[in-house]
């Protein structure tokens, strides 16, 4: 569907959740939306039929400095054609509802994005660190992480190291 | 005169005795039969497979991989050491039994390499937490390279006497 009709829809069906789109700048057109919509929004592009999203290529957060993001690539196999979806959440709070019950692949990448920037998804099965330690603090993709000085007695910093040798 | 005619090269070896140091032979016995472990970290490991296989044969020195630690005299640690690794690599290196040796593959292992500024999550270094024998640079080292780091090992092997620092009083014991 074509971009402009497709966020014409969604601004019919959805009102305020859906804020922007943007076609000029982004391969494929970026849709941003309110982060407590994404689960009712992906929901909709899945099962609507001319639509049919059927597919999560990737999910992915990002820190844009003031706040978070979490990116959705959406595809649909039938019609050869994907989105981009754009929730962003608020640093202190990063908070949104979980996609893994719609798509599968949603699982690992959502605890992919909350290992690494912090955000927490609602309704997700197991929403724990999925590369770091259980029991590491910070979330190092974010702009101003700064790494411990040891974790487990091990030293980090490559200065300590070699203080360490 | 090669390595084991001049340890055996005896005083007499008539009816087929011969006169040999047991250290020596012991230790020259131990450098051709280095086993390993069959263990790898990253694309480090990719490289010491192909030592392994048919092209390179790393087993013509005598190093065979063994799945276990309890059967292995021999660490490659080939690649990245994650903090979270780290922890496992230092119980296999502790499961192996004395005399042991680790050689530290790659620019990973050795220092952290590519990641040794603003890797968070890598070790700067596996010799801090496993003491390594021979350092083998290169990201990965080639075959040849691992093969000589092998050799080199061999070569500090042989000059071991184990049994005479075992029962010396000043050494107390042997540690490796």
């Amino acid at each position: 569907m074509n971009p402009k009709k497709l966020y014409e829809l969604l601004k019919k069906r959805f009102g305020e959740a859906v804020i922007s789109v943007d076609v000029e700048n982004s391969i494929p057109p970026k849709y941003v939306i309110q982060p407590d919509k994404v689960h009712e929004i992906s929901e909709f592009l899945k099962n609507t039929g001319d639509l049919e999203y059927d597919q999560l290529m990737c999910l992915t957060g990002q820190d844009l400095g003031n706040e978070l993001s979490v990116v959705l690539n959406l595809f649909s196999t039938k019609h050869y054609s994907s989105i981009t979806l754009e929730a962003k959440v608020a640093r202190e709070h990063p908070e949104l509802d979980s996609v893994s019950d719609l798509y599968a692949t949603a699982n690992w990448h959502e605890r992919e994005a909350y290992d690494m920037l912090g955000v927490v998804f609602k309704g997700h099965p197991n929403m724990k660190r999925i590369l770091l330690p259980d029991d590491w603090e910070g979330y190092p993709l974010r702009k101003d992480y700064k790494p411990a000085d040891a974790w487990h007695g091990m030293p980090i910093s490559k200065e300590l190291s070699h203080k360490h040798n | 005169m090669s390595e084991a005619q001049r340890i055996i090269t005896p005083r007499g070896h008539q009816d087929g005795i011969i006169l040999a140091k047991l250290d020596e032979v012991l230790s020259l016995a131990r450098s051709h039969s280095q086993w390993y472990l069959q263990f790898g970290l990253a694309c480090c490991a990719i490289e010491m497979m192909a030592t392994a296989a048919s092209r390179y044969d790393l087993d013509r020195f005598g190093a065979m991989p063994r799945a276990t630690p309890r059967q292995a005299d021999l660490i490659f640690v080939s690649g990245t050491v994650t903090l979270k690794m780290a922890e496992k690599i230092k119980v296999l290196w502790e499961q192996m039994p004395a005399p042991k040796y680790a050689i530290a593959m790659g620019s990973c292992a050795i220092s952290g390499g590519p990641y040794s500024r603003h890797g968070y999550s890598v070790l700067k270094g596996v010799d801090l937490i496993i003491p390594v024998d021979v350092y083998v640079p290169g990201c990965p080292p080639r075959p040849e390279a691992l093969l000589e780091g092998l050799v080199l090992l061999a070569e500090k092997v042989k000059k071991e006497k184990l049994l005479s620092q075992k029962f010396s009083k000043k050494r107390g014991g042997a540690e490796k």
